[in-house]
């Protein structure tokens, strides 16, 4: 009986980017009239789409202890291979793109996994490297998609059932992922090595395939985003994406997950990524505040949701640490951490 | 023999990658590019990479402690803006007063990072979001033109034509060498940036020293933006400083720190900032496309750090 209320509250302290997103939810109803529409919370999804596929990938990569800065390069890349396919057929541009998508994950990959650099350095210089190609490829102007190719606009404007497709893209790559994570020997490696490298490498998990499989997976998602984008765009821009990968981060960590690796869940993921697009939402259907001031209220927003976050986590960790529904597969090595800790470089 | 030779010079060549590099792309000039060897191509060098340079002179620091900040870029657009709108009501008080506001916030930074213990990525990448604003709030999101001593001082040469931003480079390069080098403050630095918990456990007090970094990359940040608006004679919220962090970052990693933390390693950032902006006016004077300048960046980036990591292994 004791432990009702305490389970209760365990289950709102594993969902709070959940519990913050409806909260924050039901403020823009009280105060905008216009939010509880469905127009415009099919708007909401359908702006979260594009961050939330690289927040996606961005998720697994964190979970890993690493991190992917060069998804907006990589998105703008896709795209720019998507419009310049278009006119081989939309099936043919999209392929394409993914493919485009998935090599430069790669290439991050091999840079990460078999060079060892940091991450963080890492994918800085392929950041810049995506977007020098991008821009060397289209001679810096944007490429168009013939009107006539009236498919290559079908996956960014239109809707099945009344839901726009890009939300539907995003919602059925949120749940095919979650399953490969609970449920595939893959998906737990991928946990079992952010929560304890060494650890992982003792029990024989393949590291260097698990690693490689989330970067090139962010790739990939990049590459479907930057479809996404240019097909509602209609063109493919050389310079989009610019400052997404740090949206996605900010949406990643809003949803829970920890850059120290090993913790993390999607369904956190995709309340952070709505959660932004909901106070840009908000800013867009008040009619007092200029931009300057949205933007800093944004970052200042951002900033109160993550310190939360992040002091919640840390006091939620200090007694005992909860094995995460999700992270079930390293608790075997929890033991063995204290002992194999590693080292630093 | 020759391969012990031959090895011997691959390994100077992989302590020294940076060094090394900036051979490489000044002989490279001499031969490729016209009118390379001339003191105004020197003083635009210099001129051009001091505000990256004061920039990743902070990031070393914050580096060095194992945390990093993202917020320098909007750091110099708010000193700059904050000063422009304050000139009008005091020409001389207004630096001063946007460099305190500088200070402070990168003091919360500092706090945060040391109190509540919030991994300095991420909370600087809010910041650097909410600072931006705050910069673009002050002029109202306008580009405020500007004069006084800040534009006369960007202008203002030395005796042989030596550029202002030299000395400014100088004297900060040299204060942060000193500080680290010289100062027991320089020293809990590396100690945190070795093992943060080995370093509270011996009783340092990282939560004042974490703070005196933060606001250090603050300070040296408001400086860059100081001297960008000058030399610019505007006040540009929006643009300023955006995106320098990469760069700085970049340059910090070509100068061979280890980016978990550890020793910070000035002399290593000066060289990596100055290898960068040499291929930046290599490609500029050449009519080179700015897009091959990413591109190569990126290769410079990943070869030098790699270079760094087989010697360490090594």
């Amino acid at each position: 009986m004791k432990h009702r209320i305490p389970l209760v509250l365990h289950w709102l302290g594993d969902n709070r980017a959940w519990v913050a997103l409806f909260v924050v939810g039901a403020l823009a109803a009280i105060l905008f009239a216009p939010f509880l529409t469905p127009n415009n919370l099919l708007n909401v999804m359908r702006q979260a789409s594009i961050i939330g596929l690289l927040a996606a990938g961005m998720t697994f990569v964190m979970i890993t202890r690493g991190i992917d800065l060069s998804v907006g390069s990589i998105l703008a890349l896709s795209g720019v291979a998507y419009a310049s396919f278009a006119h081989a057929g939309a099936l043919v541009a999209t392929l394409v793109a993914l493919c485009v998508g998935a090599a430069a994950g790669f290439i991050n990959a091999v840079i990460i996994v078999r060079l060892g650099l940091d991450p963080f350095v890492a994918t800085i210089a392929s950041m810049f490297g995506f977007r020098g190609i991008a821009l060397l490829v289209t001679g810096e102007t944007p490429v168009r998609i013939d009107s006539a190719l009236t498919d290559a606009f079908f996956i960014g404007r239109s809707s099945i059932f009344g839901i726009p497709l890009p939300v539907v893209v995003l919602l059925l790559v949120f749940v095919v992922l979650s399953w490969c994570a609970r449920y595939t020997r893959t998906g737990r490696s991928v946990y079992a090595v952010g929560g304890n490298e060494a650890g992982s490498q003792m029990m024989g998990l393949p590291i260097a395939r698990a690693k490689t499989l989330v970067y090139v997976l962010s790739g990939t998602l990049a590459g479907l985003a930057g479809v996404l984008l240019a097909s509602r765009l209609g063109s493919g821009q050389p310079t989009a994406g610019d400052t997404y990968d740090l949206t996605a981060i900010a949406a990643v960590v809003i949803g829970g997950t920890l850059l120290s690796g090993g913790v993390g869940r999607l369904s956190g993921t995709l309340a952070g990524v709505l959660l932004i697009a909901i106070i840009a939402n908000a800013f867009n259907l008040q009619g007092q505040l200029n931009t300057w001031w949205q933007n800093a209220l944004t970052g200042a927003i951002l900033l109160a949701l993550i310190v939360a976050q992040a002091a919640i986590t840390q006091a939620r960790a200090r007694p005992s640490r909860r094995v995460n529904s999700l992270a079930a597969a390293p608790a075997p090595f929890s033991g063995m951490a204290a002992q194999l800790s590693t080292p630093k470089k | 023999m020759k391969t012990a030779t031959l090895s011997d010079v691959l390994k100077m060549i992989q302590k020294n990658s940076a060094a090394v590099a900036i051979v490489v792309v000044i002989v490279l000039n001499v031969v490729v590019t016209p009118h390379f060897l001339s003191t105004s191509t020197l003083w635009n060098v210099v001129i051009q990479s001091s505000t990256v340079l004061l920039v990743a002179l902070g990031i070393t620091l914050t580096i060095a402690t194992g945390g990093i900040d993202l917020t320098v870029g909007s750091m110099m657009a708010l000193t700059a803006a904050l000063t422009a709108v304050l000139i009008p009501i005091d020409p001389v008080l207004a630096p001063v007063v946007a460099l305190c506001a500088a200070l402070a916030l990168g003091a919360l930074n500092g706090v945060l990072v040391s109190r509540l213990k919030i991994q300095a990525l991420i909370l600087t990448l809010a910041g650097m979001l909410m600072i931006r604003g705050l910069a673009q709030v002050a002029t109202d999101g306008r580009v405020v033109p500007l004069s006084g001593f800040l534009v006369d001082f960007a202008a203002w040469r030395l005796p042989g034509g030596i550029p202002s931003q030299l000395l400014v480079s100088v004297l900060a390069a040299a204060l942060v060498f000193f500080i680290v080098r010289r100062t027991t403050f320089g020293t809990y630095i590396e100690a945190i940036g070795d093992s943060p918990r080995a370093a509270e456990m011996a009783g340092l007090p990282t939560k004042m020293v974490l703070p005196g970094v933060y606001m250090a990359s603050a300070f040296l940040a408001g400086v860059a933006g100081l001297m960008q608006a000058g030399r610019l004679a505007a006040a540009d919220p929006t643009n300023i400083g955006d995106a320098i962090h990469l760069d700085a970052i970049a340059a910090v990693a070509i100068g061979g720190a280890n980016l978990l933390g550890g020793r910070p390693n000035v002399g290593g950032t000066i060289l990596g900032v100055l290898l960068l902006q040499l291929i930046d006016v290599m490609l500029n004077m050449n009519n080179i496309p700015y897009a091959f300048s990413l591109a190569l960046k990126a290769l410079i980036i990943i070869g030098a750090v790699y270079l760094q990591l087989v010697r360490r292994k090594s």
